[in-house]
């Protein structure tokens, strides 16, 4: 599911788009079906995404994990952000102005309709349940996302930089998880790191 | 409190969050404590409500919105987080730019990285609550397994976990 015209396959920083001439309206469409079916809050929401934009080859799993960082210093929802960033790289402003009215339109509506008619929603035990199910499996779906990246990210041939990278990750994880670090924090830390020890070499071997 | 100085509330709280839930704390200070607009209760209806309702987290601010002004204010609420997003174009093209230098390389590599520890470390957080329930936990693999080993679609994969909820909830079994 990565293979792009690069045979060593996407990395981080390549524009990240698979396909070239993607219409205004389908990026809409593509963004308004993503809005529908991205049940499960900010986790589900970020794998559905992943999921459809990948299969489309509007962005690469790299890119996607790129993006959602540098999303992450963008004031306000970051998936919003997310949406403007593809839809701009696959037509400019249009794309990127389109691509979040079709993620927010839907999901508005729904949350309007939900309000009106929430009292009677949790007053059913059965409803309550069909939420916490849904909780567990967005527990996965982040849990699984963070796997697809990796897999999309790390340069499974390349130790030099493989293991720094998987052992920054593991002290973003430890840090965020265990003493509450920021987000945003962690993302910038992790651009200094990068910047100074994942850079690739000078000109010569291939990274 | 007119629909002007509720748009820039929220706007305001959107500017200075970064992600969804952020806003809430800022939302909570301005309409709850210091403007008495909105009860505890209702915001916690709002939040609550966004948390079911698709798409990303935040979208409680067009529950608050409807809470305080009807339609108007839920249309408000959706216009003033659609605005601050739309800085990313910035971010895009300077990206763009610089995409070649060896530093930025790095620099991105460093960001993705830090992104799979945050997702990890979200997936933890979801995880944690979800502990003292084993049929929960249980839940959670099978999904994780289906959804790695068989790369089913998200939705499928939700309805499902919905589904078994409501069968466990009938047979009594607990769930956190």
């Amino acid at each position: 599911m990565t293979s792009g015209t690069d045979p060593t396959g996407p990395r981080p920083g390549d524009a990240g788009v698979l396909t070239r001439d993607v219409s205004l309206w389908q990026i809409f469409q593509g963004f308004l079906w993503i809005s529908v079916r991205a049940w499960g809050g900010g986790a589900g929401t970020t794998f559905v995404m992943q999921q459809d934009l990948v299969r489309r080859g509007w962005i690469t799993p790299g890119q996607f994990a790129l993006d959602w960082g540098l999303s992450r210093i963008v004031p306000g929802i970051n998936l919003l952000a997310m949406s403007v960033m593809v839809g701009y790289r696959l037509a400019g402003t249009s794309g990127a102005l389109l691509g979040i009215t079709g993620l927010m339109l839907p999901a508005s509506i729904i949350t309007v309709i939900l309000t009106v008619g929430f009292v009677e929603l949790t007053q059913q035990p059965i409803g309550i349940a069909a939420v916490k199910g849904a909780v567990a499996v967005t527990a996965a779906m982040t849990y699984a996302l963070a796997l697809d990246n990796a897999r999309g990210v790390m340069p499974r041939d390349n130790p030099r930089i493989l293991i720094p990278m998987l052992l920054f990750t593991t002290s973003c994880f430890l840090a965020v998880a265990v003493l509450h670090l920021s987000a945003a924090m962690a993302i910038i830390l992790g651009g200094v790191f990068g910047a100074i020890f994942l850079r690739p070499p000078e000109a010569g071997e291939k990274t | 409190m007119s629909l002007v100085e509720l748009f820039l509330v929220f706007l305001k709280a959107v500017m200075l969050s970064s992600g969804g839930l952020q806003a809430l704390p800022i939302l909570l200070d301005d309409l709850t404590v210091q403007r008495s607009v909105l009860t505890y209760g209702d915001f916690a209806t709002a939040v609550a409500i966004g948390r079911i309702a698709p798409g990303p987290n935040g979208l409680f601010v067009i529950s608050i919105g409807y809470y305080i002004a009807g339609l108007v204010g839920a249309i408000i609420g959706a216009i003033a987080l659609s605005l601050p997003p739309l800085l990313a174009i910035g971010l895009v093209r300077a990206h763009q730019r610089l995409a070649n230098r060896p530093w930025v390389v790095g620099m991105t590599r460093g960001i993705a990285s830090a992104s799979i520890g945050l997702l990890t470390a979200l997936g933890y957080n979801f995880t944690v609550p979800l502990i003292p329930q084993p049929a929960s936990v249980a839940i959670m693999l099978v999904a994780l397994a289906v959804l790695i080993a068989l790369r089913a679609d998200a939705l499928v994969v939700l309805g499902g976990g919905a589904l078994v909820a409501i069968g466990l909830y009938f047979v009594g079994v607990p769930l956190a």
